[in-house]
């Protein structure tokens, strides 16, 4: 939940509109839905790495999990678990 | 089917160290993966016995890397040279398959492959291509975090930002070149403008023979470096260049030469999408601003051999040409579009360079000496104005 509301706040900042509530919110695909573009892309990596203490993969920022809202939030879910054990 | 796509070419690599060791390199996708010939020879025989080579275990070494990030004009090649650096695998068959899957020197699907010779859709789009640029934005952006502009000007100026870097292709080709070029074209008092003229080293060199430069730039950053080491005779100013009105605070008929390095070539692919620059209004505004008989030059990356593969023996370069009209990868358009869209707008074109490097260049990169002494890495060309 955690995760969520950071990734929500994120985009709630940045996004040139709105993330839909709930699960249709989860299932968006954040760049092909215009919400943010490639420039929005380097920054919402490194805040989401300074914030979290993390650090993504190459193979992380090109798998499909990371291009919906959903697949982001479980990616960073999997980072902050490995990262504190 | 599993297969090996027509794009692969192998190359022996044996060293006397290192006997039985290949190459196979994707030409199309720029991807590489160091074979066995126990791999090579399994390669050779998929496609009819889907068995072929049995279980395992297979030696094959992971040496891709994207090599341009040490700059663009270095080795394109995207594999490791020395064999001592190549990553030893020990696989089992389905995990070599997977390994050389992942490479393209097996594909499942040639229709679907086919498809993935397109432009990116995104910064996160590992299923297409792209071309080039978007290969290498996605390789710094994501890979190794660089911001562009500053990984720019490392590669290619000294760290002080005064020279380009003698130590690169740039250095050996471009500069090399313009020290010798500027000194018989640029005269005592000359007008030149600079279109694009980046952190304006090209600039400071012209106005160091004599002339009075203008270096425009649509880029703030290069710029502020610019200004920093403006050397006297330069002026530099921020314009939009390429859309309607940008230079218009430059008089017409009043430069004796319009130089542009390395930027004409963003009019015809274009550096970012949706990038708001047109080469019909740039060349009005060359023409506009030149002096009757005045010079129009453009020097650009080589619409044929930049960013192509280095192969070969070092002193005996080849290389292999995958697209040349219909750029999926390339960014520098085909010779005749460049020049008929200038000579259209009533310019005729009066000289062409294809320029090598300094000899000294073959102490530092042999390979890259040999390969840029052939196949010209720049071409430089002259443009002259009819009087209309
Ligand atoms: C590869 S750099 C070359 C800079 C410099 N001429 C040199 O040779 O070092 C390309 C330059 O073109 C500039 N540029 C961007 N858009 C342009 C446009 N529409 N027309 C001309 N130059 C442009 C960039 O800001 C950048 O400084």
């Amino acid at each position: 939940m955690k995760h969520e509301q950071l990734v929500r706040e994120f985009f709630a900042r940045n996004a040139a509109s709105s993330l839909p509530e709930g699960q249709d919110g989860l299932d968006v695909y954040y760049l092909d839905a215009g919400l943010i573009d490639s420039f929005g892309i380097v920054t919402m990596i490194s805040d989401f790495e300074s914030a979290l203490g993390i650090t993504f993969t190459a193979e992380d920022m090109q798998s499909y999990e990371f291009q919906t809202v959903g697949g982001l939030i479980g990616i960073l879910d999997r980072l902050a678990a490995s990262s504190a054990a | 089917m599993t297969i090996v796509p027509k794009d692969v070419i192998f190359l022996s690599e044996s060293t006397e160290s290192c006997a039985d060791r290949w190459v196979a390199m994707n030409v199309f996708a720029r991807t590489s993966v160091g074979l066995s010939s126990e791999v090579f020879e399994l390669l050779g025989r998929i496609a009819n016995d889907p068995e072929a080579g049995g279980e395992g275990p297979f030696h094959c070494w992971r040496i891709e890397y994207f090599s341009n990030e040490a700059g663009l004009l270095a080795d394109p090649s995207r594999f490791r040279r020395n064999v001592d650096e190549w990553e030893e695998l020990c696989l089992t068959r389905a995990e070599l398959i997977a390994e050389l899957k992942t490479h393209c020197i097996l594909v499942d699907d040639e229709t679907a492959y086919r498809k993935r010779f397109k432009p990116k859709r995104n910064l996160l789009d590992r299923e297409h291509f792209g071309n080039f640029h978007q290969q290498h934005g996605q390789h710094m952006a994501l890979a190794r975090r660089k911001d562009p502009t500053d990984w720019w000007m490392r590669q290619k100026f000294t760290e002080d930002q005064l020279s380009v870097r003698p130590d690169t292709l740039y250095g050996a080709i471009q500069s090399k070149f313009l020290e010798a070029y500027t000194e018989t074209r640029i005269s005592e008092g000359m007008t030149v403008v600079d279109l694009g003229c980046g952190t304006g080293v090209y600039s400071n060199m012209m106005a160091r023979r004599g002339a009075n430069v203008l270096g425009i730039d649509p880029s703030e950053e290069y710029l502020n470096v610019a200004r920093a080491n403006a050397v006297p005779g330069t002026r530099f100013e921020n314009m939009k260049i390429g859309e309607v009105g940008a230079l218009d605070k430059i008089p017409a008929s009043s430069a004796d030469m319009i130089f542009m390095s390395d930027a004409l070539l963003f009019y015809f692919v274009p550096f970012y999408p949706g990038q708001n620059a047109d080469i019909h209004t740039l060349l009005k505004d060359i023409r506009r601003i030149l002096k009757p008989g005045g010079l129009f030059v453009s020097m650009e990356p080589h619409g044929v051999f930049y960013l192509m593969p280095w192969l070969g023996a070092v002193d005996r370069p080849f290389v292999v040409v995958t697209e040349y009209l219909n750029k999926s990868f390339g960014i520098v358009p085909p010779l005749s579009w460049l020049i008929q869209q200038v000579t259209r707008t009533g310019f005729a074109v009066t000289d062409m360079r294809e320029i090598v490097p300094g000899d000294y260049f073959e102490k530092i990169d042999p390979r890259g000496y040999h390969f840029a002494s052939e196949f010209p890495l720049w071409h430089l060309i002259e443009f002259r104005p009819f009087s209309s």
